[in-house]
């Protein structure tokens, strides 16, 4: 996925859980104590860090700190894995999930520079 | 002894042999006559198929007579009522001990989840200087 570098990502965190015999998948509440972390790939490039969030609960929050890391230079295709200190199976974003950092669009703005004068007749009409 | 399991079915299957076997009878009899050789093999063959029936139809019969022996035995033994067990004070308060064990020891373990990482939300920065990548 494509991030603007003026831009930090917040992602909220959350635990489920797959019934192995119907497939259903619940959300589940984060222990007390259980800790997450992440790392980024390219760590140099896209900061990455757990924080909590308004309500308290932890998210992960991603910075760019460059201004451009994609296919086009090099980089771009970041990931993220998140684990956590209960040892639960760790999130990832990867794939299509993987973060490209872009520059921000810049839009041409017109400029009105000094001026030069040449010389005319005086108009006749009286205004105003 | 219990009611037959299956009494339609016997039913049929007695008619079956009802009818078939006069024909294995008679096919005996005509078999015996003064008939040509291939009238002969065409009886005889009408004869083993009628027999190899009859005999099927009576193994059948006879299993079903082994599932009513079954059925009253089951019967006999109070199907479908089974009585909880019963244990004198002390024997119940160890059984109930282990219970309260085995719980403790299920409880020792949590199912592993998984980390979901949900949908973002973003809010600006100024943009970085170093150029990347």
């Amino acid at each position: 996925m494509d991030m603007q570098n003026t831009q930090v990502g917040h992602w909220p965190l959350t635990l489920t859980t797959t019934n192995p015999a119907t497939g259903v998948v619940t959300t589940i509440p984060v222990p007390a104590g259980d800790v997450f972390s992440a790392v980024s790939s390219r760590p140099t490039s896209l900061g990455v860090a757990i924080a909590n969030d308004a309500a308290g609960n932890q998210e992960l929050v991603v910075t760019p700190l460059v201004i451009e890391s994609d296919a086009a230079n090099g980089g771009g295709g970041i990931t993220v894995t998140v684990t956590d200190s209960n040892g639960d199976s760790a999130g990832e974003l990867a794939g299509a999930n993987a973060i490209n950092v872009l520059p921000v669009p810049v839009v041409p703005a017109v400029a009105i520079g000094t001026p030069t004068f040449t010389a005319q007749p005086a108009p006749t009409a009286p205004g105003p | 002894m219990a009611d037959d399991i299956n009494p339609a079915r016997r039913t049929e299957l007695l008619a079956a042999i009802a009818v078939l076997e006069p024909q294995i009878r008679g096919l005996h009899d005509l078999i015996t006559t003064s008939i040509s050789d291939d009238l002969k093999a065409a009886i005889q063959h009408q004869i083993v198929v009628r027999e190899r029936r009859d005999s099927l139809l009576h193994m059948e019969i006879a299993a079903l007579d082994e599932v009513n022996v079954a059925q009253d035995a089951l019967l006999a033994d109070g199907y479908p009522a089974l009585n909880t067990g019963v244990l004198e004070p002390s024997l119940f308060q160890e059984l109930t001990g282990e219970e309260s064990d085995l719980d403790a020891a299920v409880a020792v373990f949590g199912q592993q989840s998984t980390i979901s990482v949900g949908t973002p939300t973003f809010t600006p920065q100024a943009p970085p200087a170093a150029p990347g990548p």
